[in-house]
């Protein structure tokens, strides 16, 4: 062990050696299982377990331990998560109805009124020249409603105007 | 059964380990199983000492092993005659990942751990008591502390590789390593008080 490059404090040196059998014991509490197909000793399973890897044309990164755990499962249901949220929202961006380009006219009260004085200003002068003559025009309809309507002939009536006038 | 780690170390920061590491990138099976028998007990034991559970510390250590050898062979490793700090520092950062999942899904009792490896005849090194308090007073630094400890003593590292795993300048760390040990001493002789601050039934301490 390289551990003597530098000294260790003489009143550490006991902690120092407490601490160095202890690593002692972890190193050696890996499992022995002979028989074990996979290998009766650590080395044995760990070689067994990554000559493969040397072997391979394609590297793989890790065959086995905690990165097949199920925590990580966690973190991959979580990115999928917001996967589907994002696409369900660019799906919606895209199908929802296309807004306004030009903004709708609003109402202007002033406007309105405006208008509608020019309406009646403009009704009002066409009510004006027939206002004087609606009584002629309520005559003619009637003469002609009995015209129509009378057995009278035309000979007739035209010599009854003519009588009617002095001529 | 394997020897316990103390076995000889190679020279695995020097030019004696870049024939093998180019051998085994190679796809040379017996350079990749040289490796394994050189490192995969102190990454084991790392990962044990943090994890208290040897089922979880060798899965971490295959996975370890694993993107080592993927790493050699698609020419992922880059950091020519730091073979050492370079594996070191991705156990360290798949036992954290592991501290952290287990954060939130505890599983593992440190106590039932210890009661079931205690026995062993290769634990005599240590009494259990002293395992015990041990295991409490490691608990008790903050994470700093215990890894610089556990990285020299179970990942048997020198305090130069420490310095490169670590990204710390060598004073620095030899001074964090002495402030950490002394905290541990502290800690020992706290725990082997006989004024009620002892061992508790499970393996549990009062502070």
């Amino acid at each position: 062990m390289k551990t003597n490059e530098h000294e260790i404090d003489a009143a550490l040196q006991e902690t120092d050696a407490i601490a160095r059998r202890a690593a002692r014991l972890d190193a050696s509490s890996a499992r022995e299982l002979p028989g074990n197909p996979a290998g009766a000793t650590l080395e044995d399973r760990i070689f067994g377990a990554t000559r493969d890897v040397l072997n391979s044309s394609f590297p793989v990164v890790a065959r086995i331990g905690p990165g097949v755990r199920p925590t990580h499962w966690g973190v991959w249901r979580i990115a999928a998560a917001f996967a589907i949220v994002a696409g369900l929202g660019g799906l919606y961006v895209s199908l929802r109805p296309a807004a306004p380009t030009t903004p709708i006219a609003r109402a202007d009260g002033s406007k309105a009124a405006a208008d509608m004085e020019l309406v009646l200003a403009a009704v009002s002068l066409l009510d004006e020249p027939l206002s004087g003559n609606f009584d002629q025009l309520a005559e003619d309809a009637a003469r002609l409603h009995e015209l129509v309507t009378s057995d009278r002939t035309f000979s007739t009536e035209i010599a009854e105007e003519k009588t009617r006038q002095g001529v | 059964m394997n020897a316990v780690p103390d076995t000889p170390k190679p020279e695995s920061d020097g030019a004696e380990l870049t024939p093998v590491l180019i051998a085994a990138s190679r796809g040379d099976e017996s350079a990749w199983r040289r490796i394994v028998d050189l490192y995969a007990r102190r990454v084991f034991a790392l990962a044990q000492a943090r994890l208290r559970n040897p089922e979880v510390a060798e899965e971490i250590a295959q996975s370890v092993f694993a993107t080592l050898a993927a790493k050699l062979v698609g020419g992922g490793y880059t950091e020519r005659g730091k073979f050492e700090p370079w594996l070191f520092r991705i156990a360290s950062n798949r036992i954290r990942d592991e501290q952290r999942r287990n954060r939130r899904h505890p599983t593992t009792h440190d106590s039932e751990r210890i009661a079931r490896t205690e026995g062993r005849p290769e634990e005599s090194v240590l009494p259990p008591e002293q395992v015990t308090r041990l295991r409490w007073a490691m608990g008790q630094l903050t994470d700093a502390d215990r890894e610089v400890i556990e990285l020299r003593h179970h990942g048997q590292m020198s305090f130069a590789q420490l310095a490169e795993v670590l990204g710390e300048p060598l004073g620095t760390l030899l001074a964090r390593h002495h402030r950490a040990l002394a905290k541990l001493k502290g800690l020992l002789e706290q725990s082997a008080q006989p004024d009620g601050t002892g061992v508790r039934a499970g393996g549990r301490l009062e502070a």
